[in-house]
This record gives C-alpha cells, sequence and structure tokens, in this order.
C-alpha cells in the first residue's frame, strides 16, 4: 500500500512538476525560473515555425503540468485527511486553480491571461479528479 | 500530532504551489541589451543552419561575454565564423564582446573559437 501511494505521488504530483520545468528550461527563456537555472532554451524565432499543437505544449504544457500535479497532491492528501468529499475537494482546486489564470487578467503586461491556459488548467483538475478518486 | 498535521499541510502545499506559479509566471524584462541580443540572434539564426543561439556566458545579464553555441560541422571555419559574428554584434549595439563558439552537443561545452571584438 505504502510502495503505491508512493508511486502514485511520483507519477501524479512530482512527475507532472519535472515536465513542466523541463519545458521551462528548454523553451521559455523569459521567465524568472528559467533565469535562474541559465538555460540555452530555443528562441521565440525558432518556436514560432512549429506546430500549433508543438506551441500549445510549450505554452500550456507547463500550466496544465503545473495544476495537475496541484490537484493530484490536493486529491491524495484528501484521502488521508479528509478535509471534505471528493466532489466538493474538485470544485475548491478548480475555483483555486481557474483563479490562478484568471488573477492574470488584472496583472497586466506582466502576466498575460490567455482563455487556452484556462482551458488546459481546468481539463488538468479534471483529469487528475478521474484519475485520484481512488487511491 | 494528526490534527496539526492536517491544520498545516493544506497551507503548506497551497504555499509552494502559490511560490512555483509566480517562479514560472512572472516574465524578466527584456531590457536594451537583451533584446539587441534578441536580434543578434535572430539574424544568425536565418542565415546560418549551424547555428543554435546567443546566450550571455555569465549569468549576469549585462556581461561582454558572449556564448555562441553551434552544431560542429566540417568544413567551417570557426574563427571566420566569430569574425563574422563580431560583424553582427557590433552592427546591432553589441560593441567590444568577447566572442566564445561553442559545441553545443558536447558535455562539457568545447570552445571551437575566440574572439575579441573590436
Amino acid at each position: 500500500m505504502k510502495r503505491r501511494i508512493f508511486i502514485r505521488i511520483l507519477l501524479h504530483v512530482f512527475f507532472p512538476l519535472l515536465i513542466g520545468l523541463l519545458i521551462y528550461l528548454f523553451y521559455r527563456p523569459n521567465v524568472w525560473i528559467a533565469i535562474q537555472f541559465n538555460s540555452r532554451s530555443v528562441s521565440y524565432s525558432e518556436i514560432s515555425n512549429y506546430t500549433l499543437f508543438e506551441k500549445w505544449i510549450i505554452f500550456s504544457g507547463p500550466d496544465l503540468c503545473w495544476a495537475y500535479s496541484f490537484a493530484s497532491a490536493i486529491f491524495i492528501l484528501n484521502h488521508f485527511y479528509k478535509f471534505s468529499s471528493h466532489p466538493v475537494v474538485f470544485i475548491m482546486v478548480s475555483i483555486f486553480v481557474g483563479a490562478s489564470e484568471l488573477i492574470q487578467l488584472f496583472l497586466k503586461p506582466n502576466f498575460t491571461f490567455a482563455l487556452t491556459d484556462l482551458v488546459s488548467v481546468l481539463i488538468a483538475c479534471s483529469l487528475s479528479a478521474y484519475l485520484n478518486k481512488k487511491l | 500530532m494528526k490534527r496539526l498535521t492536517k491544520i498545516l499541510i493544506l497551507p503548506a502545499v497551497i504555499i509552494f504551489y502559490t511560490l512555483l506559479y509566480m517562479a514560472s509566471q512572472y516574465p524578466v524584462k527584456c531590457d536594451e541589451n537583451c533584446s539587441k541580443q534578441t536580434t543578434l540572434d535572430t539574424t544568425l539564426r536565418n542565415k546560418y543552419s549551424y547555428f543554435y543561439g546567443v546566450w550571455n556566458c555569465a549569468r549576469m545579464p549585462q556581461s561582454d561575454t558572449l556564448c555562441i553555441t553551434v552544431k560542429d560541422t566540417v568544413g567551417i571555419n570557426w574563427d571566420r565564423f566569430a569574425d563574422t559574428v563580431c560583424l553582427y554584434a557590433n552592427s546591432v549595439g553589441l560593441q567590444q564582446r568577447k566572442i566564445f563558439i561553442v559545441n553545443n552537443l558536447r558535455y562539457p561545452p568545447d570552445t571551437l573559437a575566440r574572439k575579441q571584438c573590436p
């Protein structure tokens, strides 16, 4: 049981964070976290030649990974500490990740809101809720 | 103990993810030096297939050292390429830079040529 939970935490919480971090390091040169690692990322001029799907992975993928990891962490914790029922926690997490995107509407020009990001985080949250319904 | 953990763990997780969110969302503004470097990067990328990118070798944004990462291609005179990079760097306003042509495919990176631009 413990081993299964450990694997679940690795797979659903830490692995998405790692994927998101790698996308930042290799494709997003202008954000704080990428600067700290002094990464050598692909330039925007090259990214402009990528397909729409590749651009979605690069620009919305990290948000999706972050939201999936966060939602999974909360759902897994909820199994242990019983904060509330699974649907209620799902609604709370959805509001939190949705707000994290919507707040960017009011933080221009340093933050930029994108509808694709909002849709991505809500998809991530729903997917995590489905996959982490039972331990 | 379990009750205390239950109270503390949720805010701790939320704070951790909020910090991650801030670190990953907050853009670093591209200053004058950075935009010149971007112009140089775009120019070289459009002209040379073996060129990968221009970076500050040091972490400081105002460093006078530019690392030019390339794919080590047979038949290219890297000293001459460093001269060419100097010309382009000067033309976009990056004067007196130290240029390092670096093979990006090796670890640790291999310096193929170096040049002090006029």
